[in-house]
């Protein structure tokens, strides 16, 4: 049969976000891919070297539009141990039940995103319909659904009083019955198995190799996970499980992120309840000293690195950002190789690709 | 020829069982199937409209076609589709009544239905493109695997009623019993025929949004791909109708209009499951399908067959 | 690490607890897991849609909700705290003397973050719940928030 080449994107119906795979195809089987990035590159880091630390809170949140309270998180614990601040206990808190919500809302996308590439419209309307609890939510927090805000270096500057409090735990309630029911189906339904098992494979050695991260590297069966292996606050009081796989697959990948957002359910259940009282900010000076500051945390798809270095100034001399998008994409050529075209589309969903974050 | 002749000619041309009795039938049953699958995704759905809108909406789009395609060809193609399943509804009857009818009426019938699967595959072909060219190899590989469930499943009732002719057939069924309830297997492989031959969910793998991006049909835009969605509506409609005569008889009452209000809720009854198995599952594998077709279907049809010759006996 | 090896070590951390191996809850009958969805489609039939019918209908928002900016034009000082933490450059203070002075917003600019209304002290400019802004020029959206000329205060103008 004749070799031709398949382009997915940079505009595909399959893709979110652009980002160019050429596929090497005969008859059905893909042989090879080339993956091409940098549709979505913004220059981020080097715009943050032109504002203040204030500013580059607003910056750094749109690098990604999912995960972007985990990204002012990171940055702002950084520039807090550059500067020596401790934020208040139910500034953590609260930063935490944002983090957790907002796995709760990229893993339900991620479910509707894998469900319509499959062909299976169903399961992804009702998992962007039980999505939208949680964006209530947050937008009852913050006041934006989708780019929160809610981080200022030093704490955060929303509060909870006693009833919204409460209306945040019935909200929640509903919002669990609704993943039970997700997590049934993913579980059972028969189509949705067949399509995913099998496909994708990445054994735990490739893994180690490409230093995947996340939920990937959990289905692969490397047992990682920031919020349990590096003891802070909230998370080091706050009873919760790592899932992991062996099996790798899409399939893995699939129930992995299923399972865990019960899981950060269960956490925004404890953290709610469990909220200790007190201010939720500490006031912060505009100039940080000079030195370096490494923080890690761990987003929906896996560990976020942010290094800030100070000079003095108001504004950083360096920012870098190494996104957990990257480590999963390079993989992608490895996973795609000697899988049927069918499945192309399946393998993409299932690695849960955030281009805006590999790009920045 | 008399005026009259001619007048009547027209008439069944034109508006029924012609052109626009099954244009407003294939816009009711787009309308139809979109108002229920969006009202199982917990969405609004379309106006009742909304289909012919879209095609007054598509003909005032551009129509651009890549360079080294042949236009007449690209052109007579949808056109051919949509013929054919006008001729074929000739032969079907509705509501108790064919405008034709001959003894194996049934095998033109099926023969007619699929050539539209034959011009999906050739526009493929015409127009080039790596998507269009996987889209028809794929929509060729599919025809393989329902097709011959297809014929099998609607030679059973073929086969109970001792007669190749739809027209026959309907009223033997009428008088006896209908199909759905005495060969429910056959009526199950004919409902998975359909869904393939219509390429929907979950059998729309040719056209495939995150795969294919839109098959054969990707590189088609303006008024001939007004033409190509006729085509498909109406191949579907004349599906439908084909399934309803073969399985749960054509003409219960004596009255046409009671007739007519049957048929119409009979075919119901089959878009209903049609959109319904589109709600429930997802897309099959192209592998899956032919597997699902060569090693599941076509055993369960031949099965089928010979508890119909163990009956009919 | 081979996979027995993983397995090995997951079963491992398993006994010191906060690790679980990934299983699929209970045993779906075969002749079920076809029609999986079936209860779930009902149950979606019975609520009906769950859209919102804007703009056809009202759009409920939050209090929290970061719209546009506006400005109690009494409270401004001119201190240009906002302009100077704004993060997309939108707010611009033209001064001439210490009671001579504009403030211009340009929503087109406007990230919407909020970080103006955090940074005065006064409490003169916060958002609002106002979203509805399209426009195919996006100079005619441009503001001028507060305009002082000497001793008299004016009224605020847009452009």
């Amino acid at each position: 049969m004749r070799r031709i080449t398949i382009p997915i994107g940079p505009q595909h119906p399959l893709l979110k976000e652009p980002v160019s795979f050429l596929l090497d195809v005969e008859g059905e089987q893909v042989l090879d891919s080339v993956l091409r990035l940098g549709y979505v590159h913004r220059g981020i880091e080097r715009l943050a070297q032109e504002r203040s630390y204030v500013q580059i809170v607003h910056l750094v949140e749109r690098v990604c539009g999912i995960c972007s309270h985990v990204h002012t998180t990171t940055y702002c614990k950084a520039v807090e141990s550059l500067m020596g601040l401790e934020v208040p206990e139910r500034g953590v808190y609260l930063r935490a039940l944002l983090c957790e919500l907002e796995r709760i809302h990229s893993h339900m996308l991620w479910l509707g995103v894998l469900a319509m590439n499959m062909g299976f419209d169903t399961v992804f309307m009702y998992a962007w319909r039980d999505r939208e609890i949680v964006l209530d939510m947050m937008e009852d927090l913050s006041g934006g659904r989708v780019s929160h805000a809610v981080n200022v270096i030093g704490g955060v500057r929303i509060d909870l009083d006693e009833e919204q409090r409460k209306d945040m735990l019935a909200r929640l309630a509903q919002l669990e019955q609704q993943v039970l029911r997700a997590k049934n189906v993913v579980e059972h339904e028969r189509s949705l198995r067949a399509r995913t098992e099998g496909i994708g494979i990445l054994t735990p050695e490739q893994a180690k190799q490409y230093c995947v991260v996340g939920p990937v590297a959990r289905a692969s069966g490397l047992d990682m996970d920031l919020r349990r292996d590096m003891p802070h606050l909230p998370y080091s009081e706050l009873d919760f499980e790592v899932i992991t796989h062996d099996a790798g697959d899409v399939w893995a990948r699939t129930l992995v992120r299923v399972l865990e957002t019960v899981e950060s359910v269960h956490l925004c259940r404890q953290i709610l309840e469990n909220l200790p009282d007190g201010p939720v900010s500490v006031r912060a000076k505009r100039r940080a000293p000079e030195g370096e500051a490494i923080t890690r945390t761990e987003a929906p798809r896996g560990e976020v690195i942010y290094y800030v270095r100070g000079d003095g100034s108001e504004s950083p001399a360096r920012l870098k950002i190494r996104t957990p998008t990257l480590t999963t994409l390079i993989t992608l050529p490895e996973q795609l190789r000697n899988v049927a075209v069918a499945d192309v589309s399946v393998v993409l969903s299932g690695v849960d690709l955030c281009i805006a974050c590999a790009d920045r | 020829m008399a005026f009259g002749d001619v007048g009547a000619a027209l008439v069944a041309w034109f508006l029924y069982p012609g052109f626009l009795f099954l244009f407003a039938c294939a816009w009711a049953f787009e309308w139809f199937d979109r108002l229920t699958i969006a009202r199982s995704q917990a969405r609004v759905g379309p106006p009742w409209f909304q289909p012919l809108a879209d095609l007054i909406k598509l003909l005032a789009k551009e129509d651009l076609m890549p360079t080294g395609t042949k236009e007449v060809l690209a052109a007579g193609l949808p056109m051919l589709a949509l013929a054919s399943s006008l001729t074929a509804v000739l032969y079907v009857p509705i509501a108790g009544r064919a405008a034709l009818s001959f003894e194996g009426d049934l095998i033109v019938v099926l023969f007619l239905l699929s050539l539209p699967a034959l011009c999906y595959f050739l526009a493929g072909r015409v127009t080039g493109g790596v998507y269009s060219l996987l889209g028809g190899n794929r929509s060729l590989l599919q025809y393989f695997s329902y097709e011959v469930p297809f014929m099998i499943a609607l030679s059973g009732p073929a086969i109970l009623g001792g007669s190749w002719s739809i027209a026959q057939i309907a009223q033997h069924q009428d008088a006896t019993g209908w199909g759905l309830l005495v060969q429910p297997l056959g009526f199950l492989l004919a409902i998975i025929g359909l869904i393939g031959k219509l390429k929907r969910d979950p059998l729309d793998i040719p056209k495939a949004k995150s795969e294919m991006v839109a098959g054969s049909l990707t590189e088609y835009s303006g008024r001939k791909l007004a033409l190509w969605h006729l085509a498909m509506n109406v191949q579907a409609v004349v599906g439908v109708f084909l399934l309803v005569n073969a399985f749960m008889g054509g003409q219960s009452f004596h009255q046409p209009l009671l007739n007519g209000v049957g048929f119409a809720l009979r075919s119901l009854l089959i878009v209903f499951a049609l959109s319904g198995s589109s709600v429930l599952y997802a897309r099959l594998r192209i592998d899956q399908l032919a597997n699902l077709g060569w090693r599941v279907l076509a055993p369960l049809g031949l099965l089928q067959i010979l508890v119909i010759l163990g009956i009919g006996r | 690490m081979s996979r027995s090896d993983a397995r090995q070590s997951v079963a491992e951390q398993e006994k010191s607890g906060r690790v679980r191996e990934a299983q699929v809850s209970g045993e779906g009958s075969a002749l079920r897991s076809f029609f999986y969805l079936l209860p779930g489609v009902l149950r979606t039939l019975r609520n009906g849609p769950s859209t919102v019918s804007f703009p056809f209908g009202p759009l409920e928002l939050p209090k929290s909700f970061r719209g546009r900016v506006e400005i109690d034009a009494d409270k401004c000082r001119g201190c240009s705290l906002c302009v100077r933490d704004c993060p997309a450059f939108a707010l611009e203070l033209r001064r001439e003397s210490r009671d001579v002075f504009q403030l211009i917003y340009y929503p087109d600019r406007c990230a919407y973050c909020g970080q103006c209304e955090l940074s005065c002290n006064f409490g003169a400019i916060r958002l609002s719940n106002d979203f509805t802004e399209g426009t195919s020029d996006p100079s005619s959206l441009t503001t001028v928030l507060v305009s002082r000329n000497g001793k008299e205060n004016e009224e605020p103008s847009s452009s």
